[in-house]
């Protein structure tokens, strides 16, 4: 009797286990279903990730460029800074990190919209080409070596990828270019829309295009002096050549900007920054200002705030390198115009009067390129007024300290037309910087307040975080720069 | 001699040069003296068939910054009633109301108090001369900064930008049990857990981060659903006692949150979404999971000298890839009463504890395939972080020893346990390098040992009239990292710009603490520039130690005679590491003590110069205190910025003192005791920013071995009654 008491309950717990196990597996059923996002999308067409992506990348350019270019090329300095900083050639991983992290946080997209468009709308796949190969040469040309054929394959399990060398993400940018002018195909347009930069009418491919043939001939230009060892100057000739194959830019109409419609989410990444922020901070030099002040320059009244001196609205600029003891009272001198933070034309990405700059020196380096030296210079000038919405007649580029001079020497006529094309690069990325270490122009006088031993700064020094997160190749990339993450290591198309 | 603001001066400008004036209330001023008040109700009763217990609690907090806290309801009710021979049903229900008109927000942000006494105000600024926060004419408009223009006016913090919440919740179980006989019952119950919460966050115009204004809403759905069935047998001979459950749950947990954001308001003060200035964007989020689970627990003791318990429980989980979601997991306890089996002389008491247990875990939903996230509204992006499709469940395994000695009549107690646990495949978003373009992956990681000694002890020297009882307790543990993910040789845990990170290096522990550190020559000297000034930092983050302390321990000491009961409870810490953000900002702009020499004269840094062919000679270049300190402290200097953690602290002294019950003769009170108490009444540490407890708050994360922006931390004074009716 109580052995049957036990076999019976022995059975029954038995019994129970087995209907709570079919019970709870036979819900597990539906588990898939249930892991489903029910909000977030897994697939997205093309044209609803290009807008953001496109509105972000520009945004840390041109950040970059107020916040690093400005103040090294000598456009503006800070109203104060006791000791270290940019002005006075003081490059720390903080300086570099916001561009880096900016720009290949949007890799992803940039991969992905590649990837999703290719088969269907490869017009797409060559946007997000034309958009990547802008973007790695902003990044090789700051800090050269950095990942870029292993980038953004964190997909295939490559969570810390290699560095190329400058001269292999050269190649690979220059091909890449190459690839995004052929596979537009201009009839089919973006069935998607969603681009802010040209936006979507018929004309807007052939502008595409025309962007990737003119950033393919800056990359050949910044190349120039590894002509041989690269075939720069017979690829230079193949695209001047032909101009039905490798359209660029005309005119202003051309010009990659994306405009600030100033309605939501696009509006001009400044419209609301605080004027400590935006303009208390920093001045322009009186390097930058006494040449266009010498010259009447128009671009002045867009650039520039004036100051009340004795009842007189003058321009006037402070010094850049000085010593510690040096600082300048708030609003005593010219910062950034207020109209700067709503202007529309702000998004700076390639300019039509850049590309007349490089027509005027493939002109002068003896390249055909269907005009001089100095109808190239001049164009460059004008374009350049247009793009800031003011003119100025013939006789402005006639002038003295202007007029270009076809006598003078190889090197004064580079200088020249650096000197007027690092004017046409405000705001524009680390270009007129790149130009700069490449040419040696303009030329910058050098402040009091600058330590003996820190030399122009050549590059960028890495993100801190990669010694923990990609250390072994870091650690090769270093070792390709001769053994420091060094700011005075020349890159691979500087050395001369 | 200073121009110095003064309030009774046309514009608070002043014509004459004064001596500096420091005010005593500079910063104190800004606080106030903050408060809590509970109060708590209990009714329970019962018979031989049921009983019932009701219990009501109310919460009052006032912080210590103005316009903060918080108050709080809470109301339970329990009750069991046998309702046949066999069944007994049960249940319980709690609701309860939290509700706030502004929580204080934390960090090192715009958004502070901290942050602004941090850089926007000197010791010769009254806090009354920022009390008006608007501008004339311009109300809800313009705020009022008067001398600074970086931080927001402390006062529009507090009474405009307000965070408010309240928060509804009910919890609560129902049961039946059902008694076949003496040994077998089965218990069936299902428990629901709710609550619903409406959070809004409001900002005037004028303020840096939201310039014209934002409202934010967000409302907050958590459902958890268990139910449970438990079918269980005892038994026991001469002597053996055993018993034998088996289970099974349902879990399916959801949590719905839509938030609506408008970060531009059309008109100034109206805070509705309605009131956008752009179209208002929302944030809707859903997560759903379920966990299935089938368990059995048997225990099994012999003459109560040897105990045995057995577990084991499989668990499925929606959040897992079909082919791995199912997990099991076991445990095994076993304590012996060494003093029952054993003659051990003096001592009154021995056992030993032995266990090995495994607790499986599954992870957040939607891990396991790709997602885009919405961005500006109708926009989308990749997601920042890489899913995976092969996560397997992780599994913590857990072994541990431990004793327990009782001698002199059991006057002295001493309890010592050793424990070392495995974690298996630990689910976790690991930070990858982002040129990868994503800036973690969900991976399983590795393995992670973390392992300890802890000690306590009881001594009871005088237990006449005059009681006292004292208590020690220390503890260590040490977690070591010894594998990650394939090609993944650190977690970054937390890190802080180019300046900081704590860090899980393989090979190395938990929370190490990187940063970099003065360019040194050859023999170990700092490295200064031809300015004087401290060179560059060397590049290469170096290890500075680690934010987990060396050991804690604790001191308690009871004291009694008669009525009364005194009690004092000492606590502290050796080691860890902190980097301080706050002491950062306040050594450079020179407002403490350690930034005080060489204000007059200048500096000569101790070090030496480096010299174009690679030499050093020593430095000789006097520089400006200003120039000097700023390098010298540079944020992203963390040598000079992190500091020892050790502390110790009183953490409470209580006073009791228990009323007679022939007091209340004739009224029915009884049991009536009032205490007196204060918390955290000293700190003894030499941590420069406040507490060393204290960490990062921000975000409401809590990080440790990183300080921004602390707020000071509390004293606490207050007293209790407590009376049975």
């Amino acid at each position: 009797m109580e052995k049957n008491i036990k076999y019976y309950k022995t059975k029954l717990l038995l019994c129970f286990s087995l209907v709570c196990i079919l019970l709870v597996t036979s819900c597990t059923k539906d588990f898939e279903v249930l892991n489903e996002d029910p909000i977030r999308p897994g697939k997205v067409n093309p044209g609803n990730m290009l807008g953001q992506l496109e509105y972000r990348l520009v945004n840390s350019t041109i950040s970059t460029s107020k916040q690093f270019t400005h103040e090294l090329m000598q456009v503006t300095a800070p109203r104060e800074s006791a000791s270290g900083g940019i002005h006075r050639y003081e490059v720390l991983p903080g300086n570099g990190s916001a561009v880096w992290n900016d720009l290949y946080a949007r890799m992803a997209d940039l991969y992905d919209l590649e990837s999703i468009a290719k088969d269907e709308h490869p017009n797409y796949t060559a946007i997000a080409m034309i958009l990547k190969a802008w973007a790695f040469s902003i990044l090789t040309d700051a800090f050269g070596p950095a990942p870029f054929s292993e980038a953004a394959r964190a997909e295939e399990n490559i969570v810390a990828p290699a560095f190329d060398q400058q001269k292999e993400i050269y190649l690979g940018l220059l091909e890449m270019l190459d690839q995004a002018n052929l596979l537009i195909n201009e009839e089919d347009g973006l069935p998607f829309s969603g681009d802010i930069i040209y936006g979507s009418d018929q004309a807007s491919m052939l502008k595409w295009r025309k962007l990737a043939n003119s950033l393919r001939l800056r990359l050949l230009l910044r190349i120039i002096n590894r002509d041989g060892e690269v075939a720069v100057s017979s690829e230079i000739e193949r695209m001047l050549s032909d101009k039905q194959t490798f359209p660029v830019f005309e005119s202003n109409q051309d010009e990659a900007i994306l405009k600030y419609t100033g309605v939501y989410p696009y509006y001009n990444p400044y419209y609301n920054a605080r004027t400590l922020d935006w303009r208390q901070g920093d001045y322009y030099t009186s390097f930058f200002l006494d040449k266009m002040l010498s010259t009447g320059d128009p671009r002045l009244t867009v650039w520039a705030t004036t100051v009340n001196e004795d009842g007189k609205l003058i321009y006037r600029g402070i010094q850049s390198g000085y010593t510690s003891d040096v600082a300048y009272t708030v609003d005593r001198n010219s910062s950034y115009n207020d109209n700067l933070k709503t202007t529309p034309i702000l998004g700076i990405i390639m300019t039509y009067a850049e590309l007349e700059f490089i027509k005027a020196e493939l002109a002068l380096r003896g390249f055909n390129t269907g005009g001089s030296a100095q109808h190239h210079y001049e164009m460059g000038i004008k374009g350049s007024m247009s793009q800031w919405q003011v003119s100025v007649g013939q006789s402005f580029v006639e002038q003295d300290g202007i007029r270009y001079d076809e006598t003078a020497s190889f090197e004064n006529q580079l200088e020249q037309i650096i000197t007027q094309k690092y004017y046409a690069y405000f705001f524009m990325d680390m270009q007129s910087w790149f130009e700069k270490r490449r040419t040696g122009y303009p030329i910058l006088p050098r402040g009091q307040g600058i330590p003996v031993e820190n030399t122009f700064p050549s590059r960028l020094v890495y993100p801190t975080y990669l010694q923990s997160l990609n250390a072994s190749n870091l650690r090769q990339a270093i070792e390709s720069l001769g053994g420091s993450d060094n700011s005075s290591v020349q890159g691979w198309w500087e050395k001369r | 001699m200073y121009f110095q603001y003064n309030p009774d001066a046309p514009d608070g400008m002043p014509t004459e040069r004064t001596l500096w004036q420091p005010y005593s209330d500079a910063y104190s001023g800004y606080f106030r003296t903050g408060s809590n008040i509970s109060n708590n109700v209990s009714i329970m009763g019962g018979n031989d068939n049921g009983n019932a217990r009701l219990s009501f609690t109310h919460l009052k907090n006032e912080w210590i910054i103005p316009n903060t806290g918080f108050e709080r309801f809470n109301v339970s009710l329990s009750a069991s009633q046998k309702i046949a021979d066999k069944l007994t049903i049960s249940g319980n229900v709690n609701y309860n109301n939290k509700s706030s008109d502004n929580l204080p927000a934390a960090g090192y942000n715009n958004q502070t108090l901290m942050y602004f006494l941090i850089i926007g105000t000197t010791t010769n600024v009254r806090p009354e001369w920022h009390r008006k926060y608007w501008e004339d004419g311009l109300e809800d408009v313009q705020q009022r900064r008067p001398f600074y223009q970086g931080p927001d006016n402390p006062y529009l913090a507090m009474y405009e930008m307000l965070n408010k919440l309240s928060k509804n919740g009910t919890f609560g179980n129902i049961s039946a049990n059902y008694k076949f006989n003496d040994h077998l019952d089965l218990t069936i119950r299902t428990a629901l857990d709710i609550s619903y919460e409406k959070r809004s966050q409001q900002r005037p115009f004028s303020m840096t981060k939201f310039p014209r204004g934002m409202y934010r809403t967000q409302d907050i759905f958590m459902y958890e659903n268990n139910n449970d069935a438990l079918l269980s047998y005892k038994n026991e001979s001469q002597d053996w006692r055993y018993s034998l459950s088996v289970g099974g749950n349902l879990m399916t947990q959801s949590y719905d949150f839509d938030g609506m954001y408008a970060d531009q308001l059309n008109q100034p003060g109206i805070y509705q979404i309605s009131n956008s200035l752009d179209p208002a964007v929302a944030d809707p989020q859903r997560y759903v999971k379920s966990i299935n689970s089938v368990y059995g627990m048997g225990q099994i003791s012999y003459k109560d000298r040897v105990f045995v318990d057995v577990t084991g429980r499989n668990d499925w989980s929606s959040t897992l890839p079909k082919h791995n979601n199912s997990f099991f997991y076991p445990s095994v306890n076993t304590s012996l009463i060494l003093s029952e089996m054993l003659d051990l002389g003096k001592l009154d008491y021995a056992k030993l504890r032995l266990s090995w247990a495994q607790v499986g875990n599954d992870t957040d939903p939607y891990q396991t395939s790709k997602y885009y996230n919405s961005i500006y509204g109708n926009g989308f992006t990749n997601p920042s972080t890489l899913y995976n499709a092969d996560l397997k469940p992780e599994i913590t395994t857990s072994y541990e020893v431990g004793t327990e000695i009782r001698f002199w009549q059991s006057r002295v107690i001493a309890d010592v346990t050793v424990y070392s646990n495995n974690s298996k495949n630990q689910i976790i978003a690991i930070p990858i390098d982002p040129t990868a373009s994503y800036a973690s992956k969900m991976v399983n990681a590795g393995l992670i040992n973390s392992r300890g000694l802890e000690i306590s002890s009881t001594i009871k020297p005088l237990i006449g009239k005059f009681k006292w009882e004292t208590t020690l307790t220390w503890s260590a543990n040490r977690s070591y990292v010894r594998e990650l993910a394939p090609r993944v040789d650190s977690q970054i845990i937390f890190s802080r710009g180019d300046d900081v990170s704590i860090e899980a290096r393989v090979g190395g522990r938990m929370g190490d603490i990187y940063g970099k550190g003065f360019e040194r020559s050859p023999d170990g000297q700092i490295v200064y520039s031809s300015a004087g000034v401290p060179a560059p930092l060397d590049p290469i983050a170096k290890k500075w130690g680690n934010v987990f302390p060396d050991w804690k321990a604790g001191w308690s000491n009871t004291f009694g005679y008669k009525e009364f009961r005194f009690s004092v409870l000492l606590d502290g810490q050796k080691g860890g590491k902190i980097y301080s953000l706050t002491n950062h900002k306040n050594n450079e702009f020179g407002n403490t003590k350690v930034t005080l020499p060489g204000r007059e004269e200048g500096i000569i840094g101790e070090g030496v110069v480096k010299l174009a062919d690679g030499s050093y000679i020593p430095n000789t270049n006097r520089v400006d205190a200003r120039p000097y300190y700023e390098q010298y402290y540079a944020r992203a200097n963390a040598e000079t910025n992190i500091f020892d953690a050790s502390f110790l602290k009183i953490r409470e002294a209580r006073l009791e003192y228990l009323f007679p019950n022939k007091l209340w003769k004739g009224a029915k009170i009884r049991n009536v005791k009032l205490a007196f108490y204060g918390r955290d009444l000293f700190n003894f540490t030499s941590f420069p920013a406040f507490d060393p407890e204290g960490g990062n708050l921000d975000n409401a994360t809590l990080t440790p071995g990183v300080e921004l922006g602390q707020y000071p931390s509390t004293r606490n004074i207050g007293f209790n009654l407590t009376c049975n009716f």
